[in-house]
């Protein structure tokens, strides 16, 4: 056996080929952290293969199975109790009731000031806010947004914008840039909200059933309930969509298209053969992207 | 201030109260988190799609008839995996009438040794652990490994560089880095390293 621990690289390659090569093998004999190495990598490469093993059932026979809790919980979609509160709580929900009524009272006498229903949380690293006057402040744990607000986190920044507690959530990544566009209150309840995704990579959460609109890169993605992620890659000028829960609806300038939980989804632009212009094209899964097959959204006529 | 709720982040607990106080998305999030598990349970026995279709939409109903009850459950997965077993034998049963009335009688009658859930269930954790980590990865990484490793056969280093766009000599020293990132993100998870 050799002295010289073989590199990482130089690893990946001798499992790759089928763990050929003597010397490498002479040296794993007898070194126990390269050995472990090199059966990580030999599991993990193995896993990748037999992928397949675990295939997701048809989006059908998904939407059945999810349709059959709505059966059984017709209430939802109004954005009823979505949590269950213990009995001696009740006493607390009618304080915040009236507290709520109370507040309502006063944002209504103040119909030019934008209530305080957006705030930021779970702040790491640098994470600003510009406002609509172009002023730049950095945000604490819990510091209210507004409308028009522009919340930016930089190289190791991180936060999560809530809205009215847990009606909706984004988490927003580093070197991601957010705005509130625009929110819409109905009975406490928040019944229509539009923000932008600007940059960077966001992963939003829509709890309670409302009218949910991101515009991202000239895209717009719609729900009703549900939670995605969106990641832009300036390089290609491309965008991934994964859907997690719900249907999401994506509308661009070539069409629109409702996908459903589960669907990863790339957006590019693509200059079609002998057409001077560009196109947004939706690759699905894996599977799609890898035929170069487009899934829908070609340009209309 | 409340938690932020990301679905996909929530302990099962958490989506089953959420199931329970009518929260759809919740459902939707949970089925999501388990319906490779108890799809592929009947692929595995060898039976067909229209039949796993058929035993998922049961499970799933179960569930949903025991959500009370499973509010404290601390392995959820396996108790799908040993009710999604217990489904595919009602449903072969169904059909062949002259099956043995207790599941693990049929299931050791079966021609070739079939998996104990329990082993299913173990190989979709480090299914779940593996994917889970790639999707922590930067996209051009997730994309190069998913590329070179999930399909057969794998396509070249000459395709893969136009398809991606990078130089052919920077694809090998890339995946190598990105399979070490890999293995940073699973760190913890559990996948176990058999010796
Ligand atoms: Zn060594």
């Amino acid at each position: 056996m050799t002295n010289q621990h073989p590199s990482w690289e130089s690893l990946v390659t001798w499992v790759e080929a089928g763990a050929e090569g003597r010397e490498i093998a002479a040296h794993l004999a007898g070194c126990e952290p390269c050995a472990a190495d090199a059966a990580w990598l030999a599991q993990t490469l193995d896993a990748m293969q037999g992928d397949a093993a675990f295939k997701a059932p048809p989006d059908g026979v998904r939407q059945r199975a999810i349709a059959a809790h709505r059966q059984r919980y017709p209430s939802t979609g109004h954005g009823k109790a979505q949590r269950t509160l213990p009995r001696r709580s009740l006493l607390y929900a009618l304080l915040a009731a009236a507290a709520l009524l109370l507040f309502m009272v006063v944002v209504q006498r103040q119909p030019s000031k934008a209530a305080p229903l957006v705030a930021v949380t779970g702040v790491e690293g640098e994470v600003t806010v510009t406002n609509r006057d172009e002023q730049t402040r950095r945000v604490m744990n819990g510091a209210p947004l507004e409308i028009g607000d522009r919340l930016t986190t930089g190289e190791d920044g991180l936060a999560i914008v809530e809205f009215r507690g847990n009606q909706a959530a984004v988490k927003v990544w580093s070197n991601s840039e957010l705005s509130v566009d625009d929110l819409v209150v109905d009975e406490g309840q928040i019944t229509a909200l539009d923000i932008t995704c600007r940059d960077g990579r966001m992963k939003a959460t829509v709890a309670q059933p409302m009218a949910f609109t991101m515009q991202a890169y000239g895209n717009e993605l719609t729900t009703r309930q549900g939670e995605f992620e969106v990641e832009y890659y300036r390089d290609d000028h491309s965008t991934e969509v994964k859907i997690e829960a719900g249907e999401l609806t994506i509308a661009n300038e070539a069409g629109r298209r409702t996908f459903s939980e589960g669907t990863e989804l790339l957006i590019w632009y693509q200059t079609l053969p002998g057409d001077p212009l560009e196109y947004p094209l939706i690759y699905g899964d894996e599977t799609s992207w890898r035929d170069g097959e487009a899934l829908g959204l070609r340009a209309s006529q | 201030m409340n938690n932020p709720v990301l679905l996909s982040e929530q302990s099962d607990r958490w989506l089953i109260e959420q199931s329970l106080a009518g929260n759809n998305g919740a459902w939707a999030a949970l089925i999501g988190r388990y319906e490779r598990l108890i799809y592929s349970i009947p692929l595995r026995y060898g039976m067909s799609e229209s039949q796993a279709a058929d035993i998922f939409q049961d499970v799933c109903l179960i569930l949903l008839e025991r959500l009370e009850q499973l509010r404290d459950h601390e392995r959820m997965a396996s108790w799908l995996g040993t009710t999604t077993r217990r489904e595919c034998w009602r449903h072969t049963n169904r059909r062949d009438r002259a099956g043995p009335d207790d599941p693990d009688a049929f299931f050791e009658q079966q021609p070739s040794a079939l998996e104990h859930p329990e082993v299913i269930v173990e190989a979709w954790e480090r299914y779940t652990a593996l994917h889970q980590a790639l999707a922590k990865l930067e996209a051009r990484c997730r994309t190069l490994l998913k590329r070179l490793y999930f399909g057969y056969p794998p396509p070249t280093y000459v395709e893969l560089g136009e398809e991606l766009e990078m130089p052919v000599g920077s694809i090998g020293p890339t995946r190598a880095r990105c399979l070490e990132k890999l293995r940073h993100e699973m760190h913890g998870e559990n996948y176990r390293v058999t010796s």
